[in-house]
């Protein structure tokens, strides 16, 4: 945690941004999409970035799977919607090997990016999303931020998540202690997380955001993040406790 | 099933003990009545009733009949010189007749009866004899042995009805083969006649067996029976002392508290004359009023109610009492008078009611009618050969009906107890069972009514996106389709026309989020769709939400209304107001009734316009229509040279 403080916008003085595409090294790519067409849409983006390099594609579920065999990427782009299955088993096969969880940024391509598909594929372990639709720049701008460690965050999944890790984890989370792989994550929102989602939710951009708390555009993206990964445990503790209390597993 | 088990908790003991406790009264003496008898019959065979007696009848003057007078007589032998004797077969009777027809002074008289005994020789002598009769019905009785007297019943003269004679001889008088002479005199009132039983003569151990014998079945059973039924009225009231609801009970203790009443005489005399006289008129009269209390406790079963005839049995009771008491000196038998009205009356109120318990009754009903039948036909036995003394060795059956009549009312009230019992139960069940299927239909209606309901909102919502897709994208496709057919459609145009209907597409989309009445959501998902193009168009967002409240009335049609209300606002900016900053807020405000607003402000620094004469295209009516669909209203304000403002006020509460 930074330990952040709410002094208000005015008493930190803008943080001049870095320019990622100078300082930043090579980005690895794997994108799985069954589309051809915006499969060569996004191949052609990223070749205009010289610092963002396709090194494998997949257009369906089980290449996609196979590919899992070989070395880590960067970042993923996967579509849900692919011919012989979901993305979401693609995300959740990641987050059950240590070696691609570790590394790999997962980042969900959706025509919508409506709230029913991004919540499922937060849950399963993506830390961002795309609409099919960006213009190059920001679809750039979004795979860098997001292999730097910072989530983009549509106002409507801002509102999902505080309403799911808001007031009510508290007193639900206490009794399910945590997986132990994730204990030193509290399941409840930081103060300063809670502030960044509740702007967000407000339709202010992070930049703004920024500026209204005070801190860096890149911290207002970590705590999006962290309260990704937030929901994440939340989504575990919450079957575990289910589980519990209809009697599938034992104390 | 809790109340029920409540109910049963509560009353069951009272109701169930007093059932079995009663079947213990009525089994019991009855088994140790089987056993006594076994027990006896196994015994020495008894000895035979004497054949015939010389019995001679003493004119008697100068005494009273009373217990003065008989004990005057007991020292007074008589004349046996005078004494005409002549032998008879025993019993001897001369029987009282209902209606005496005396004036109240009768002669009396003093009845002998001579017995001879001769011990047999060769055989060892007994050592000693005893004399035992039935009964005898007349005054006190005196046994003489060779003309002196061995004994004078003074004490108990008035119970000799019931209790059987039984004397022991003095030992010392047996010699074999010495004929003794034993006489058994007792004086009577002429007109009242008398009863004289069987008589036997014998070793005094064997006897004994036929004197205990007689006392048992004469003396202890029907005094056991008055204590059963008197403790049965007593638990009958007690029980219905606390349940006053069920008056069967009440007349249940009714009945047997007068049973127990009129068949008080089991247990002894009075020695005062007059004392005696309203104890035995009263007693009597109890008989009428057993009548009423049976009819009373029998009607209850009847499917119809007989209140005439109760209040009419309950008067004849009441007359009879008053008629019978001492004070009118009536020349009347009352008791035997009673005996036979009564059983005639009986007969007649239990055959009808019996009629009507076989034809259509009960199956209680027709075993109390079984049951107290068996009344007036004992009670004839009794007034046959015990009141108006035609057989006096006869045990007389009345009493016993208490074991007959009161275990079928136990019998019967116990049906009715495990009856209600049972019927409570099924009633309990039955509830459960129709509260289970009436909780199982509304659950069924609930779904019903609920798959009834999420069709017509899938109903609704389809119809709703199929017109928005047909008046937006549907008609912005068909019109730019006929365009390209006709090769009038540039690549930019195609593409302003497919960027168009995509983002009607995502607004569509976007107005069903569950974002929860909550308008701040909604306008940012529209910049999260549309500010970087904003930008793009080389406008700065100023971006200012301020705390709204929630509208209840946000449904996802209404939703995309907004939606496009201010996705047009931002288009007319884009398009014509050449502006460099774009002003986007909503805040909380009251309109001028002081109900709450929500107000979304689109504003900007543009060129302006003349509000008066705006009809440059810029949809202005299309968003005045739009906000009336909305019930808001929109309010535009601008200036040329100095930018422009929309306002949709939008009621937070909508009626």
């Amino acid at each position: 945690m930074t330990g952040l403080r709410d002094d208000g916008p005015k008493t930190t003085p803008p943080t001049p941004r870095t320019d990622d595409t100078r300082a930043a090294p090579t980005i690895s790519i794997f994108i799985v999409e069954d589309k051809a067409e915006f499969l060569d849409e996004f191949s052609r983006m990223l070749s205009s970035a010289p610092d963002l390099h396709l090194v494998a594609t997949a257009t369906t579920l089980a290449e996609g799977l196979a590919r899992l065999e070989g070395a880590p990427v960067d970042v993923l782009l996967v579509d849900l919607g692919l011919p012989d299955g979901s993305g979401l088993d693609l995300i959740r096969e990641i987050a059950r090997r240590p070696a691609w969880r570790d590394s790999c940024e997962i980042m969900v391509v959706s025509v919508f990016a409506d709230e029913a598909h991004v919540m499922a594929a937060i849950e399963a372990g993506a830390s961002g999303y795309l609409v099919k639709d960006s213009s190059p720049a920001s679809f750039i701008q979004q795979i860098r931020e997001l292999h730097a460690g910072g989530s983009p965050i549509s106002p409507v999944i801002a509102r999902k998540l505080l309403a799911r890790l808001g007031a009510a984890s508290s007193s639900e989370n206490t009794p399910a202690a945590p997986s132990p792989e994730r204990a030193s994550l509290a399941v409840e929102l930081a103060e300063s997380e809670r502030m960044v989602l509740h702007y967000a939710s407000r339709g202010y951009t992070y930049d703004e955001v920024a500026k209204l708390m005070g801190v860096t555009r890149h911290t207002v993206l970590s705590y999006v993040k962290r309260s990704y990964l937030k929901l994440q445990v939340h989504s575990k503790t919450e079957a575990l406790y289910e589980a519990r209390r209809m009697g599938l597993v034992r104390d | 099933m809790k109340l029920a088990e409540w109910v049963w908790s509560a009353t069951e003991p009272a109701g169930e003990r007093a059932l079995r406790l009663g079947a213990l009264l009525v089994g019991l003496p009855l088994l140790l009545a089987f056993l006594f008898f076994w027990h006896h019959a196994i015994d020495t065979p008894t000895p035979a009733p004497v054949a015939s007696v010389e019995r001679w009848i003493e004119p008697l003057a100068g005494i009273e009949f009373n217990t003065a007078g008989f004990a005057a007589l007991a020292k007074r032998p008589a004349d046996f010189s005078r004494a005409t004797w002549e032998n008879i077969v025993l019993p001897d009777v001369v029987p009282i007749a209902p209606i005496v027809g005396s004036d109240g002074h009768s002669p009396l008289a003093r009845v002998w009866m001579r017995v001879r005994y001769t011990p047999p020789v060769g055989q060892p002598a007994p050592e000693q004899l005893a004399v035992y009769v039935t009964r005898v019905m007349g005054g006190a009785w005196s046994v003489w042995l060779d003309g002196r007297l061995v004994e004078v019943n003074l004490e108990d003269w008035r119970m000799q009805w019931n209790v059987p004679l039984y004397v022991k001889l003095p030992p010392g008088s047996l010699s074999p083969g010495r004929t003794m002479t034993i006489d058994v005199a007792f004086p009577i009132s002429v007109d009242q006649g008398y009863a004289f039983g069987s008589l036997s003569v014998g070793e005094a151990a064997a006897i004994d067996r036929l004197f205990e014998m007689r006392v048992f079945w004469q003396c202890v059973l029907p005094k056991t029976s008055v204590v059963i039924v008197l403790l049965l009225g007593l638990i009958s009231l007690h029980y219905w002392l606390g349940d006053r609801k069920d008056h069967a009970y009440l007349r249940l203790a009714f009945a047997a508290i007068v049973w127990a009443f009129g068949n008080a005489m089991y247990f002894g005399d009075f020695l005062d004359d007059d004392a005696s006289q309203w104890f035995y008129a009263l007693n009597n009269a109890a008989i009428s009023w057993l009548v009423a209390a049976i009819t009373l406790f029998v009607t209850q079963f009847d499917r119809d109610r007989w209140p005439r005839l109760e209040v009419g049995l309950a008067a004849y009771a009441g007359v009879v009492t008053v008629m019978t008491l001492p004070v009118w000196h009536w020349d009347i038998n009352g008791l035997s008078l009673q005996y036979y009205v009564n059983a005639l009356l009986t007969l007649s109120i239990f055959s009808y009611f019996s009629g009507r318990a076989f034809t259509k009754g009960s199956r209680e009903f027709r075993v109390i009618m079984a049951a107290v039948l068996f009344l007036p036909l004992m009670a004839l036995q009794t007034a046959y050969a015990v009141t108006a003394q035609r057989a006096p060795d006869a045990i007389d059956l009345y009493p016993f009906s208490a074991y007959v009549v009161f275990g079928a009312f136990l019998y019967v009230m116990q049906r009715r107890y495990l009856t209600a019992r049972r019927s409570l139960e099924e009633l309990n069940a039955s509830l459960d069972q129709r509260l289970l299927e009436r909780e199982t239909e509304l659950a069924e209606q609930h779904r019903k009514l609920m798959a009834i309901e999420q069709d017509r909102i899938v109903q609704q919502e389809r119809q709703r996106i199929m017109r928005d897709m047909h008046d937006g994208i549907g008609t912005a496709l068909m019109s730019s389709l006929a365009l390209a057919e006709r090769g009038e459609l540039s690549p930019a145009r195609t593409a302003a026309i497919l960027r168009d209907s995509l983002d009607e597409l995502k607004m569509v989309i976007d107005s069903l989020e569950p974002i929860g009445e909550d308008i701040a959501t909604l306008l940012a998902s529209l910049r999260y769709r549309f500010g970087q193009r904003i930008e793009d168009a080389g406008l700065h967002i100023v971006w200012d939400m301020g705390d709204l409240p929630p509208l209840p009335w946000l449904d996802p049609s209404h939703a995309l209304q907004v939606l496009r209300i201010v996705q047009e606002s931002f288009a007319n900016v884009i398009k014509h107001a050449q502006a460099s900053e774009i002003h986007i807020g909503a805040h909380p405000a009251v309109d001028e009734a002081g109900r709450p607003l929500v107000v979304v402000v689109v504003a900007d620094n543009g060129i302006g316009f003349d509000p008066a004469h705006a009809r440059r295209g810029r949809g202005l009516g299309n968003l005045r229509r739009r906000a009336a669909d909305l019930g808001a209203t929109i309010d535009i304000r601008s200036e040329p040279g100095h930018g422009a403002s929309i306002s949709l006020r939008l009621s937070v509460d909508r009626a």
